[in-house]
């Protein structure tokens, strides 16, 4: 038996040891990374089967709730756990071969540090620890992006921190706000006492912990880094930010604004017009876009939109739905940021233009990648398609209508630009094989297996969904995990 | 046994994918034996439908397949040409990619017919949309984009139906609706939007002429014969099983879309005139002819219906043959361009018989499966007593000689080319398609009642009456049509003139190159006057050819486009702009919430 904290504790130790193992030999540095990483996805997988019989609760400090940090780990932590831990033991295996600026050891340092902080994020139950590992996470993506130190990676680097510092300061507002109030800072704890706070109060926190909160989890008008920072960082860094980065702020904002705050309407429906005009102002921008990495960029900041706005619809349904899509996410984007790393190393530049043919030149690659865009447009039979339906039976199961439709159009102008690249990509004929080597494909054959098994067995994940949104509706159980019964 | 039929095409095309790899002879041979069993299976599931169901997805949606006389209809049909085609793809050498996605796209059209929920129907809606795009949008990335995005606008509609349907029904069978008030006309416009652009009826045709011309020569048949039937499947079953009701009771819905079938007809039979591709000229052909369909489907009456049904059928027969011959003589010729081709008759005589009959069919002149269907629709206008609108499908089959006659003047007759002096018949495989294609193609229109006894049956399960027939025989309310002594009479004279020709006639045998010009040969100048073969009509016609709508819908997304390119600057890339932005978040959420955070 394995405690999750161990999965936080151990990847900042290391990291932190990173020149020592760098000093012994500089090669060892991706392997003891990739060890690590290995670890991480071991106590995710043994934390996932302990959550499905209940949920689990660590102190620290040997000091039961609420006055010492805890973490719990619900279904939805185990789901998110598992989920980042499998992806980030994804983009080690992909590091393994990859081509990366020195000192190498700083760029596996920082992140291990983001995957802690991000690991942080979502098993948290404490306030202040979840702006701790906020910052965290931040503060090293903040270097991983500008790692490459191009003008391209600074400026997207520079941006990210300076939005990114706003908005954590404005989360610590609003974590401050909240303590002067009810005078606790772990979350099951302010949950239970939410309703000691005034009106005003609870809704300036909530705009704090949105807009702050909103940088990360990329909703508009926040996400405005997003295409500078995607484009300029190192392609693994990149699928990095877009799935397990964004998915940790929008799984602290849910956190935050269901659990914590309790869903209002009136918060909810922000959420849900939120993330339709950020999912339609994304898929707008993305339209035009020449180079392909800036687009899935902007593609990524849209389905960020629609994740939102399937939570903010708030039903137990749509819950469901909007993990789901929030899954799909991760992998499809997994798949496009990997498998363009490697067109990338074939071409010079990014741009539509350049990549002409090459999926004739690289077959297995093409063919990840247009699995990874069909999915994610959501053709029948991938997995993308049966979170997006389930998505929009529960828009309709409310009755909204127009937001319906805008979803739609978002889908088909999505539809466009992704075929179009597509098409771009087996134009032509004369062009050489040249596949890659195996081990650089064998992460990105991963999340397509698992794209293509989810899209003939989605019932497979239904229970876990389930139960996470289960979790995120019932208040009163979360804040009973935590201060009542569970036994340690 | 149903699932078998749809999933043939999907583990053929994935079988297929692997051996044409290494060879493609094997390859072709193993599709065609992978898509041949579908048609074996159907063929004697005439009697009676049945219904299965399996739960593919073990989540809260099933897929379920039943399979109705409409679908097995459709399927058939459907079966046939895919089979078909592949003839003629091994002769184009066609990789393995198209295998795939062309069994795929056949599978998906299967799965439509055969489907018996909405979202089954959607399911495979979409597959047969992607992957028949997948076919061609590797060479002409435009088209097939296009074709795309019409499709989807139509698919995504019939998603928000489907979606209206459940919410209010808390079923997602395909049953006949009746209730939820007010919105039915709504929930119909939406629903038979994606049938509606699939049959290529205008307004929404704009993408059928580049995408027909554009497929490879050998899809194009199945795709115009058959894809765009899922249209009318869809259009029939809307009409007169799910909306039935509301079909029913209010006939100017019914008026209004026999008018725009009409006018489709009409027109794209007006642009087929001037159309130099010979692909988009049958395409144009294969849009009018669909709008014959819709005409019949909205007037409603028995034998309109039969008469729309027949011509379906008809029109999968004689376009895609057409679309073959032109497959088969773009093997030999390289090009579809009716200007650069001229004089082949004597060097692909069988393409020539073939396309013959063809634009007889198309033209609509008995003994051939194409006129019965006209006749019906004929009849039924007329006994339905609208004048106008049976002076617009009389003008309609006007334009349908003209362009079948321009069809085989510029091909087949006149002087020919210097570079096709060595032209040879297209390869056996290409031929095979066009020999067995003969076969319907008489066969029905001699014997129209054999058609007719299915569709009597279709017609009895939404309640109508059926046409009065016998099997050469079919009798409406103003007269009868005897197909076979029809058929006996023209051959007979056909005969006779034949005959006379052969013996009182002096002519004297000349070469193609000096019959224009009365023994000179004029080298390098072209005697094959087809390049402004309708140019009056062109001239006549001016005014009202600008008026196209696809420039609306290319201004429609030109906007969206522009929208983008405007939105894009939003992400100036300027982060004082974005300081600005989050800030003017922030006052805006705090302007919001006034009312609450005043304290």
């Amino acid at each position: 038996m394995v405690s999750p904290i161990l999965a936080i504790v151990i990847p900042l130790a290391i990291a932190f040891l990173m020149p020592f193992f760098s000093a012994l030999s500089r090669k060892s540095v991706k392997w003891v990374f990739l060890a690590v990483i290995a670890f991480n996805f071991y106590a995710a997988i043994m934390t996932f089967l302990r959550v499905l019989s209940g949920p689990i609760l660590v102190v620290t400090a040997g000091i039961k709730p609420p006055f010492a940090i805890n973490l719990l780990i619900g279904p939805l932590g185990g789901l998110l756990f598992l989920l980042f831990e499998g992806v980030a033991f994804l983009y080690a295996i992909f590091l393994l071969k990859a081509e990366i600026k020195e000192p190498v050891h700083r760029f596996f340092m920082l992140f291990l540090l983001n995957v802690a902080g991000a690991t942080g994020m979502i098993l948290t139950g404490d306030l202040f620890n979840l702006f701790v590992f906020l910052e965290i996470t931040g503060i090293s993506a903040y270097g991983l992006v500008g790692f490459k130190r191009d003008k391209k990676g600074l400026e997207g680097g520079v941006k990210y921190l300076i939005l990114g510092s706003v908005g954590s300061t404005l989360f610590l507002l609003g974590v401050a706000l909240l303590y002067s109030q009810v005078g606790t800072l772990n979350m099951a704890d302010i949950a239970g006492r939410i309703w000691m706070l005034k009106k005003p109060t609870l809704y300036a926190a909530f705009i704090m912990f949105l807009v702050g909160l909103g940088v990360e989890a990329e909703l508009f008008p926040m996400n405005a880094w997003v295409p500078d920072a995607y484009e300029g960082a190192h392609d693994t860094v990149t699928a990095i930010l877009s799935t397990v980065l964004s998915k940790a702020g929008l799984y602290a904002l849910i956190r935050v604004v269901f659990t914590v705050l309790s869903p209002q309407k009136a918060f909810l429906d922000l959420l849900l017009w939120a993330g339709l005009i950020t999912l339609l102002l994304a898929e707008l921008s993305a339209l035009r876009q020449k180079n392909v990495k800036r687009m899935i960029a902007y593609s990524s900041v849209g389905q960020m939109g629609l994740v939102v706005f399937a939570f903010g619809m708030g039903s137990l349904f749509a819950l469901q739905a909007a993990l789901f899509q929030a899954v799909n996410h991760v992998l499809s984007k997994g798949v496009l940021f990997l498998s363009l790393a490697i067109m990338g190393k074939k071409r010079e530049g990014l741009e539509l233009e350049n990549l002409r043919g090459i999926g004739r030149e690289l077959p297995v690659t093409g063919l990840l990648f247009s699995i990874g865009a069909l999915s994610l447009l959501g053709l029948p039979f991938l997995s993308g398609f049966w979170s997006k339906i389930s998505l929009l039976l529960s828009t309709a199961d409310l009755k909204l209508w127009v937001p319906l439709g805008l979803v739609l159009l978002a889908s088909i102008i999505e539809a466009f630009y992704y075929l179009r690249t597509i098409g771009v990509f087996y134009t032509g004929t004369d062009f050489r094989f040249r596949e890659t080597a195996f081990i650089r494909l064998l992460p990105v054959l991963v999340l397509v297996f698992v794209i293509l098994y989810l899209g003939f067995r989605p019932g497979v994940l239904a229970p876990y969904l389930k139960g996470a949104a289960k979790e995120l509706v019932d208040r009163s159980g979360y804040i009973g995990w935590v201060i009542g019964g569970l036994k340690p | 046994m149903t699932f078998w039929v749809i999933a043939s095409y999907f583990l053929g095309g994935i079988v297929a994918y692997v051996l044409a790899r290494p060879s493609r002879k094997i390859g072709a041979f193993v599709a065609l034996l992978f898509s041949i069993y579908p048609l074996y299976a159907l063929i004697p599931a005439l009697d009676g439908g049945f219904y299965l169901r399996f739960t593919v997805i073990p989540y809260y949606l099933h897929l379920s397949f039943r399979l109705t006389l409409l679908g097995w209809f459709f399927a058939l049909i459907a079966a046939t040409l895919y089979s078909l085609s592949l003839f003629s793809a091994y002769s184009e050498k066609r990789d393995s990619f198209f295998l795939l996605s062309s069994m795929f796209s056949a599978g998906g059209l299967m799965g439509v017919f055969l489907a018996a929920d909405y979202l089954t129907l959607f399911i495979f809606f979409e597959i047969m949309a992607f992957f028949s795009a997948f076919t061609f949008i590797r060479e002409h990335r435009r088209s097939a984009l296009k074709y795309i995005i019409y499709s989807l606008v139509g698919s995504y509609a019939f998603l928000a139906a489907l979606l209206v349907i459940n919410r209010s029904t808390g079923s997602l069978e395909i049953t006949p609706l009746s209730g939820f008030g007010g919105s039915v006309p709504a929930v119909m416009s939406l629903f038979i939007l994606a049938f509606w652009v699939k049959s290529a009826v205008m307004p929404f045709h704009p993408w059928a002429p580049s995408a027909y011309a554009d497929s490879p020569h050998s899809y194009t048949p199945f795709f115009s014969g058959a894809l765009s039937k899922s249209g009318v499947y869809g259009l029939v079953l809307a009409f007169f099983y799910i909306f039935a009701g509301f079909f029913k009771s209010h006939h100017a819905f019914g008026y209004i879309f026999a008018w725009i079938g009409a006018l489709t007809a009409l027109f794209a039979g007006i642009y087929a005139l001037l159309q130099d591709d010979a692909k988009k000229l049958l395409a144009y052909s294969s849009i009018s002819q669909l709008g014959y369909v819709a005409f019949g489907l909205g007037l409603g009456t028995s034998l309109s219906i039969t008469g729309s049904l027949f011509v379906a059928l008809g029109h999968a027969v004689f376009e895609s043959l057409l679309f073959f011959v032109i497959a088969a003589v773009y093997i030999r010729t390289g090009t579809t361009m009716l200007t650069e081709m001229g004089g082949l008759i004597k060097k692909m005589p069988i393409s020539f018989i073939a396309l013959l009959f063809g634009i007889i069919a198309a033209a609509g002149i008995p003994p051939t499966v194409g006129f019965p269907g006209k006749w019906m629709l004929y009849e039924a206008v007329l006994e339905k007593g609208y004048p106008l609108l049976a002076g617009a499908i009389f003008a309609a089959s006007i334009t349908a000689f003209l362009y079948c006659y321009r069809l085989i003047y510029s091909i087949f007759l006149g002087p020919l080319k210097k570079e096709f002096r060595d032209v040879r018949e297209a390869p056996f495989p290409a031929l095979v398609p066009l020999l067995l294609l003969l076969i319907p193609l008489l066969f029905f229109g001699l014997f129209p009642g054999y058609v007719v006894d299915v569709t009597d049956s279709i017609l009895r399960e939404f309640g109508y009456l059926g046409v009065p027939h016998t099997p050469a025989k079919l009798l409406s309310g103003l007269g009868t049509f005897n197909g076979l002594a029809v058929g006996i009479t023209m051959g007979a004279a056909f005969v006779i003139a034949f005959l006379v020709h052969a013996v009182f006639s002096r002519s004297r045998k000349v070469s193609e190159l000096n019959n224009y010009t009365a023994g000179e040969v004029a080298e390098g100048v072209s005697m094959h006057y087809v390049a402004d073969f309708y140019k009056f009509i062109e001239r006549e016609l001016h005014g009202f050819l600008k008026l196209r709508v696809e420039a609306l819908f290319n201004w429609i997304a030109e906007g969206i486009g522009g929208l983008g390119e405007v939105l894009r600057r939003v992400y100036a890339g300027d982060i004082q702009a974005y300081l600005v932005y989050l800030i003017l978040f922030l006052g805006f959420l705090f302007t919001l919430y006034r009312g609450v955070l005043r304290w």
